[in-house]
Formats: structure tokens, sequence, C-alpha cells
């Protein structure tokens, strides 16, 4: 009686040891080639950040296009070289409208931190202050900025095998149909997590919205999740354009709209 | 415990056979990938709504006219914009057939918003509507109002709030009226009547003759009654008007000048200023009893008080510290805190209906700002500015404010051109509210019961 109670209540301990820790992923495919990931993280200043820092330089067109090549060398294929001079040529373009006045600045680093900072600036917050705007003279309108840059937190993840830019390549799709709802009460607490099912071709088979309970409580959450809803099941924005090859890693995944960096808050 | 696992060893092996059979089945846990997205786009929803469908010609003239009526509605929100009928590949969306979503989102559309009219035997009409997410190829939201042919622009405006609501979480304010100072005349000589209107500028008419010089209405919770200031008799009295019966009474009889009134949340009290020997202070007024308490008492001016939503707390401005700033403090008059610090004066606070914000009018270097922060004073944003820009007033929901604006017409004043705008919280989207004449105070009705 008493060892059966005891062998019992060892295994619902361990049960819940393991529902608490989860299983270990003793069959992880094992990964030993880092160097893809490194080239990567060279491809995602092109697509995102580069622009940046290049424009101050006299000449950046010739530069970067290099420094693509010499980076994409091991390993990318022929499409993503092509499209990228556009890209550069485009974001130095703007980039150069932009911040030709304020910086024309040599290389050194600690100078060229202060300029993310700055870059943001405008996007920084959706919600107008008259102040800002009148510093600076631009009046373009929130509605065409935001599109344009897109700052996703960068953090590593090595237990995803998207790259960087791979992952920023999504952001930019989706967040171009996202109707973010900015006046809401509350709207930086209006975070919405959707579970996305994806065919190999990179449309979206079936998505669904996580927190139900919440949407049946909260009409602004509920809002809020239907605009992000939308945004996943709009035919714009579809299909993603991810790597066929790594299909087994993007199958499923969660989007996960958070409006509070456009909010300022 | 180890003792027991030894004196067992079958059940330890049963055990173990277990965990083992358990990590075979169980696929190896992994992180899911994870994209976060924090950036997005900030523009109007697509937005469709083809005329309402009736079978005779007067079932057909009003559900075009309210079709017209919501789309204008939700469009001057800001939130929404129309999509042009001519591009409806879908002519006719009956009532009771799923719409064909594939044309409707070929042309861009996210919301469809379809309907019908039915003539009843009563005379009475039968409005309903349908509202689709297309996207999503589902039904958000449907509902029917029974109406006399005569109220078709009430029901319009309705159903431009539940449509509102039902996408935005937010509670509609279409179906609101705004009380203003029409002005006329020259600026030496100048006519100021009370006016009342629709929120979209339908429905006008004007509650006083204009004999007496009238400023800051504002309305009750019910939207039956108003405070006003009067120079009946050329003395500055608060008074007390109600719009249905036209009955109207002065509140208190003191000595001085009353002005700056405002409705208590539950309609039970009006806080308001009352100015004796050059010194103004703040009061409040018990509706039943006509009793009256003093909340200040500062040799300095305090006035333009404003309850917070739950009644608990007043703010308005002083200039105890120098200059004109806004405070808050407890309706017994306690724990007055200052919570405007920024940059040149500020006046005319609004306590925002929803509670997250103070709206006001800021005064700096000659130039007018309408802005809002935070009741303890944090996050001031300014959204609108001009020569004179004054007097902000919140849409029930909270989302959007409306002022008016003093436009110069000339060096000598005589031309400028006083108007009604809105504008929304996130400080985009202004426009004009078209009124007949010009027009000043405005103050904005809670939703109409």
């Amino acid at each position: 009686m008493r060892n059966g109670f005891v062998s019992s209540a060892l295994l619902h301990v361990s049960i819940l040891i393991v529902a608490y820790y989860g299983v270990p992923a003793l069959f992880e495919p094992d990964f030993t080639d880092d160097h893809p990931i490194v080239v990567d993280l060279v491809t995602i200043s092109h697509k995102t950040s580069l622009p940046k820092p290049s424009p101050p330089q006299e000449k950046p067109k010739r530069e970067p296009s290099a420094e693509r090549q010499t980076a994409s060398l091991p390993e990318t294929p022929a499409p993503v070289p092509a499209p990228a001079p556009k890209r550069t040529k485009k974001a130095v373009k703007d980039m150069l409208a932009k911040l030709t006045p304020p910086k024309p600045r040599p290389k050194p680093k600690p100078k060229l931190k202060p300029k993310p900072a700055k870059v943001p600036d405008p996007f920084a917050s959706v919600l107008k202050t008259v102040e800002k705007l009148r510093q600076k003279e631009t009046k373009t309108s929130a509605a065409k900025l935001a599109p344009q840059v897109i700052h996703a937190p960068r953090r590593f993840d090595p237990s995803t095998t998207l790259s960087l830019s791979e992952m920023d390549a999504i952001r930019s799709q989706i967040s171009r149909c996202w109707i973010v709802p900015v006046g809401a009460r509350n709207a930086e607490d209006l975070v919405v997590n959707i579970k996305v099912y994806v065919n190999p071709d990179g449309t979206i088979r079936k998505a669904t919205i996580l927190d139900r309970d919440r949407m049946n409580r909260d009409a602004f959450f509920r809002s809020a999740a239907e605009s992000a809803y939308r945004a996943v099941k709009n035919k714009e924005c579809s299909p993603l354009r991810l790597p066929p090859e790594k299909y087994e890693y993007w199958k499923t995944f969660t989007l996960s709209f958070n409006p509070k960096e456009m909010l300022g808050t | 415990m180890i003792y027991y696992i030894k004196r067992n060893e079958k059940d330890l092996w049963v055990f173990v056979l277990f965990l083992f059979i358990f990590v075979c089945l169980v696929t190896p846990a992994r992180a899911e990938l994870r994209i976060d997205i924090t950036r997005g786009v900030v523009e109007p929803l697509p937005i469709a709504i083809p005329d309402f469908l009736g079978k005779r010609s007067l079932e057909r003239e009003v559900g075009q006219k309210i079709a017209f009526v919501v789309l204008s509605n939700l469009e001057r929100s800001g939130l929404f914009q129309g999509i042009d009928p001519n591009a409806f590949i879908e002519k006719n969306v009956a009532l009771n057939i799923q719409p064909r979503f594939a044309d409707w989102r070929v042309i861009g559309t996210q919301a469809l918003i379809n309907g019908g009219i039915k003539l009843l035997r009563n005379g009475r009409l039968r409005v309903e509507f349908r509202l689709w997410d297309v996207m999503a190829e589902q039904q958000m939201q449907g509902l029917a109002y029974k109406t006399k042919p005569d109220n078709w622009r009430r029901v319009a405006h309705k159903i431009s709030d539940a449509i509102y609501q039902r996408l935005t979480g937010e509670t509609g304010y279409f179906d609101t009226r705004v009380i203003y100072i029409a002005e006329s005349g020259l600026a030496t000589r100048r006519v100021k009547r009370l006016a009342v209107m629709d929120q979209d500028g339908e429905g006008h008419r004007f509650l006083t003759d204009g004999e007496t010089l009238v400023l800051t209405p504002r309305f009750s919770k019910t939207a039956q009654k108003i405070v006003f200031l009067s120079y009946y008799l050329d003395i500055p009295r608060v008074y007390l008007f109600d719009i249905e019966t036209g009955v109207q009474e002065r509140l208190g009889d003191y000595p001085g000048m009353t002005f700056a009134p405002r409705f208590s949340p539950d309609d039970s009290e009006v806080a308001m200023s009352y100015a004796q020997n050059g010194n103004s202070d703040i009061y409040i007024m018990n509706l039943s009893t006509r009793s009256s308490r003093r909340l200040t008492s500062n040799p300095a001016i305090d006035t333009s008080p404003s309850f917070a939503p739950d009644g608990k707390r007043i703010v308005f401005n002083s200039d105890r510290g120098g200059s004109q700033q806004l405070y808050t403090m407890s309706v017994s008059g306690r724990n007055i805190r200052r919570i405007s610090f920024g940059k040149g004066r500020y006046g005319t606070p609004v306590w925002s209906p929803r509670g997250d914000l103070i709206a006001f009018t800021k005064i700096y270097q000659n130039r007018f700002f309408i802005g809002v922060m935070k009741p303890d004073g944090s996050g001031e944003r300014l959204l609108t500015e001009s020569f004179r820009d004054e007097g902000p007033t919140w849409a029930p929901n909270g989302r959007v404010l409306m002022f008016f604006r003093q436009t110069p017409g000339g060096p000598d004043g005589l031309n400028d051109r006083i108007r009604l705008y809105s504008i929304d919280l996130t400080g985009h989207n202004e426009r004009e509210v078209v009124t007949p004449l010009d027009a000043s105070d405005p103050a904005w009705s809670p939703v109409i019961p």
C-alpha cells in the first residue's frame, strides 16, 4: 500500500517535472556549420540596417556591393545579389535625401551609433506631436513612413534555423498588411499572437489567434486580434518568401503582433 | 525514500520503462519559431458600403441615403476609407447570401457592409445590415432596426456606431450632438447664440435668440440639459437650460460672477468658478439641494474645473504658481497637485471620458496648441497648433477632440474666421466641422440614449 503510494507519487512528480522542464531534445539535428549564420548576419545588414552607415561615406554605392559579393560567395544563390543593388540604390537615395543635411561625417563608430538612434526618430511614435514635427519640417504622414523601415529586435536565437534576414523578410512582408490599432486604449498591451500553418509554397493554410479567451472578454483585444488576422490572411502579403529547403522549420510558427514600438511607449 | 525504491525494484523498473516510452513517443521539444511584428502601417481600413437594397422606390431611396451617411461618418473618423462604388464587381449584395469575397478582395476591400430596407405594414421601416470580414470570409455583425421612415438618419448613425465599435473595440460617437456658440455680426458687435446640431453638422438649430451674450455651454450626461454662462442683464452668471422643455434657470444667487460650469459625471452636481473681489475659486453646487461648497481658497485665479469620469478628482487651472498651470485635486478640495510643467501657459483642461488623458489648451510664444497629457502630467503631446486653437471637448469615446480655431483674416482682426475642428487622438485627421456661421466653444454630447 505504502510502496504503491510512494511509486505513484514518484511517477506523478516525474511527470510534473517532465511537463515543466520539457523532454530533453535528444534528437535535435546537429548543426555543426556555423559559417552560414555568419554570412547571413552580413546579409541582413544589406537588407535592413545597411543604408544607415553607408550614406555619409562619399560614394557608398560600390562599397556595399563589393562587400556583399564577398560575403555571399560561400553559398548565396544568384537571385540574392540581383535585387540587392536596386534596394541599396533606392535606400541610399532615400537615406541621402533624409540624412545629407545633418551629417556628412567620416567613419568612426561612436559617431555612427547616434545615427541609428536618430533615424527611427520620425517613426518612434505614430502619435503626432506638434513640437517634434516643428523641429523636423517634414510633413510626411505616418502612413507612408511606417512601412519603409522595419526595425525588429535583433536577437540571435540558435534554436531557429531561419536566418535573421529571412525572418526580417517575413516581418517586412506581413507588416505591410498590418493596420496598427494606434488610438486604442492601452494599445501597447494589445499584443496578438497568431499561430500560422504554412504550405510548402509559402501560402498560409491556416491561422489561429491564440488567447481566444481574451478575445471574448476584451473588445479592444478582439479588434486588435482581428486586424492582425486580416494582415495574415491578406493575399497581398502572401505567399511568404521563405527558403523551401527549410520548410521543416517554418511550416508552423507564431507571429507576434506588438504595436508597442510604434506607439513610442 | 531511496529505501522504498530499493525495496520495490519492480515498481522502479515500471517507472523507468514508462519514462523511456514517454521520451520515445514524444517528439523532441524544440523552441517554436516565433516572429515579432513590431511595425505596421497606419492607414484607414478599406471599407465598401454598397447602397442598402430594397424593392420599392422609398426603400431604395432610404437605402441609398443610409449607406451614404454611414460611409461619411466612418470616413470622417479617419479610420476607414470608402471604396469607390464604380470599382464594385459584385453590384448588388443581397442580405441573405454570402458575398463573393474574392470579388471584394480583388478591389482591396477589407470590410464589407451590405444591408436591406423593408417597409412594414404599419408604415415603419425595417433596416438590416451585415458587416463582413472579407479577409477572414466571415460575418462580424448583423443587426436590424425598426423606425419611422423620417428617422432614417438616426438609424444611419446607430449603424455607424455599431460598425465602428465592432471594428475598433471602442464605442462609437456618431449618434451624438454638439452644442456650440454661433457667432455672427461685426467683431465689435458680436451676436452670440447657443446652437445645437448632430455631430455631422445636420439638424442644426439655434437655442437662444442672440439678445444676450452666452459662453461655454456644457452637456449633461443625458444630453438633455446644458449649463452655460449668460450675460443676462449684463451680469455674468451660470444658467441651467433644458433643451427639450426650453426652461432656463439661474444656478445660485451670488453677489459676484459665476462662470466655467461643468456637470459632474452623474449629473448631480455642477462645478464652477465664483469670482468675488478679484479672486476666483472653485465651488461645487449640488443640483437637488442647491447647496454649494467651496473647494479652493487661494488668492490666485482658480477656474475651469472638470471632473474625472469616476467623479473622484477634478482638474482645473490656476495661476497660484506664478503662471497659469494645470492642477488636480480630490472632490473635497484636498491633495492639490500641479501636473503641467512644460513651457508656456496651460488652460481649459478637460478630463477624457475614458479617464486616461486630460486635454488642454497651451499658449506658448504667442501660439496656441491643443494637447493631451496623462492625469499625472506625464506623456504630454501637442496635437494641433495655430494662431488660436482653444476649448477642447472630447467625443464620448475619448478618441476624438473638437475645438475651435480662429484664423486671422486681416490686420484689424475684423475678418477673422472662427470655426470648429475635430482631430483624432493620434494627432492625425484634422477636419473642419461644417457650421453655417462662425462657431466657438463646442461641447460634445454623450451618446444619446
